[in-house]
């Protein structure tokens, strides 16, 4: 779960970071996209489902924080306040784009077709693509929640920031996706290795 | 009970609460089930795995920066040939063919395009247009700012998407219009929007905050003070600020003063004291005297207001907020 750019602790160093950029500083910007710009790529591919649209999203973020990165204030999590940017990112994109690539075939595709002969490593390869897939089904608003809980790890206060919603629809949503997850997922319940 | 599986799986219930659900577990297979389920789910959504972002990207992303970011010294002439021979008729012939075809295109391209400017319909007094006295109708381009004074109001066709009525005494600007987005800047006064569009297609930027329509009516009030109010009369409107958005339905206003950032919403029915709570909340540091009030008042439909101020609290007022909430949904 989650990516090692994404596990990094928000220290001091973001903090110099931000006020560098504040300051137009070009290297303290690509510090920041070193930081963030996996954990952004990755939650607009989950949501999206599509390569180009992750992409598009990726650099729409960042550009985007470039010109709004003196609005932050420092009274929230500056990862909240960025993943509050790439929802938006994320929802406008879709609304741009009217309708999203089916995202089963897409998704198997991108991540390419595991082969018998792989064993345990392929296995939970397939898993993972067959959880994406799954994820991707379900509707926008529960996929952006769900996707933060177990890519970013965020907690439910952090997810109702993120979404600018309250707690309680969060827990809401969530529960509405585990839902549609378990009852997509459930003949994974048995696969080999799943328990491993 | 069910609504508390997930919570309790997740570890986001205090101990309490966490024992309670435990207990009943004991005793209840359906629940007991249910949470095997949501484990389960859990465990697989788990198994999502982050995509790295593709090489270039950082780059891309600068390019456009720099691209936009430098200035733009105006086209460069292409050389020009002079001197030489006067051409014959079969080429002054094929030069107006040329022009005609020229010509053409960039007519239809400037029709075909959509409009830099929107239409701006006097409706009382004299509103002006970059200064232009104004009677009837003007355009108000980018970047272009209308000014009401004390007598004057005027009205803003948005395009095809609706019209903005600005009361006396505003200025307010066209930052932007085309099909992605309609963005006014409200720097002073009043306006009443009427819009039929999705969502956030219509923004109006304020000093402290920014209008995002959801498909409404509404009306915005910047004061002196750069105080702005918002009234949402139909559907709904985001109050946003610093990565911070409200969301504003019917019936409903919100605050957003300089400094401070955006407020709370809360309907515009509700009790006056529960409104001056609210105010002093946000904006005074009414602070736990003020958030009492809030709770006292609240009414079912005042949810709207608790749910607000739980994201804003500390751990122990948002466990009174929270029962509260489950007071009124009782």
């Amino acid at each position: 779960m989650g990516h090692p750019r994404a596990a990094v602790k928000e220290t001091v160093d973001d903090a110099v970071l931000i006020e560098q950029c504040r300051h137009g500083d070009r290297e303290a910007f690509r510090g920041l996209f070193e930081r963030y710009g996996d954990a952004v790529h990755s939650i607009a591919w989950h949501f999206s489902g599509d390569p180009a649209v992750a992409k598009d999203v990726t650099q729409q973020v960042f550009l985007k924080l470039f010109t709004v990165i003196g609005q932050y204030r420092g009274d929230s999590s500056f990862r909240t306040w960025l993943f509050r940017i790439v929802a938006n990112a994320c929802e406008d994109e879709r609304r741009r784009r009217r309708r999203w690539l089916p995202f089963v075939d897409e998704t198997l595709g991108a991540f390419g077709r595991v082969r018998q002969s792989q064993l345990s490593h392929s296995n939970r390869r397939e898993v993972s693509d067959e959880v994406a897939a799954a994820i991707a089904e379900l509707s926008p608003k529960l996929r952006l929640p769900i996707v933060l809980r177990y890519l970013e790890e965020l907690s439910y206060d952090e997810i109702a920031e993120a979404l600018g919603i309250s707690m309680g629809t969060v827990a809401s949503r969530l529960n509405r996706g585990h839902r549609a997850l378990a009852d997509r997922l459930g003949h994974l319940r048995d696969s080999i290795g799943w328990d491993a | 009970m069910t609504d508390a599986l997930l919570p309790y799986v997740d570890g986001e219930l205090g101990a309490t609460q966490a024992s309670r659900v435990a207990e009943h577990l004991l005793a209840c297979r359906a629940c007991r089930e249910e949470c095997d389920r949501i484990r389960f789910a859990a465990r697989a959504a788990g198994a999502l795995k982050a995509v790295a972002a593709p090489y270039g990207v950082f780059e891309n992303i600068e390019a456009t920066i720099d691209k936009e970011s430098s200035t733009s010294a105006g086209a460069t002439a292409g050389p020009v040939e002079s001197g030489g021979r006067w051409p014959n008729a079969a080429v002054w012939v094929a030069v107006a063919v040329l022009d005609l075809l020229i010509f053409g295109l960039i007519a239809w391209t400037v029709v075909s395009a959509p409009p830099s400017a929107l239409e701006v319909t006097a409706l009382e007094g004299s509103p002006k247009v970059q200064q232009r006295g104004n009677t009837g109708r003007d355009m108000l381009a980018v970047g272009e700012w209308l000014e009401t004074d004390a007598s004057s109001r005027a009205r803003i066709r948005v395009a095809d998407i609706g019209q903005v009525e600005i009361g006396p005494g505003s200025r307010v600007g066209l930052v932007t219009t085309g099909p992605d987005e309609h963005r006014l800047s409200l720097e002073r006064g009043s306006m009443r929007a009427v819009v039929v569009a999705p969502p956030r297609l219509f923004l109006v930027d304020t000093p402290t905050a920014t209008a995002v329509d959801y498909g409404c009516v509404y009306t915005l009030v910047v004061s002196d003070d750069a105080r702005s109010t918002l009234r949402v009369a139909t559907g709904r409107v985001a109050l946003e600020r610093d990565g911070r958005d409200v969301m504003v339905p019917e019936g409903a206003m919100c605050e957003a003063r300089k400094g401070i950032g955006v407020g709370t919403p809360v309907y515009e029915d509700a009790s006056e004291a529960l409104l001056e709570a609210v105010r002093r909340f946000d904006f005074e540091g009414g602070g736990a005297t003020a958030l009492s009030t809030i709770l006292a008042e609240a009414r079912p439909r005042d949810a709207l207001t608790l749910e607000a101020i739980a994201l804003r609290v500390n751990e122990a007022e948002r466990r009174q907020v929270r029962s509260r909430l489950e007071q009124l949904k009782r």
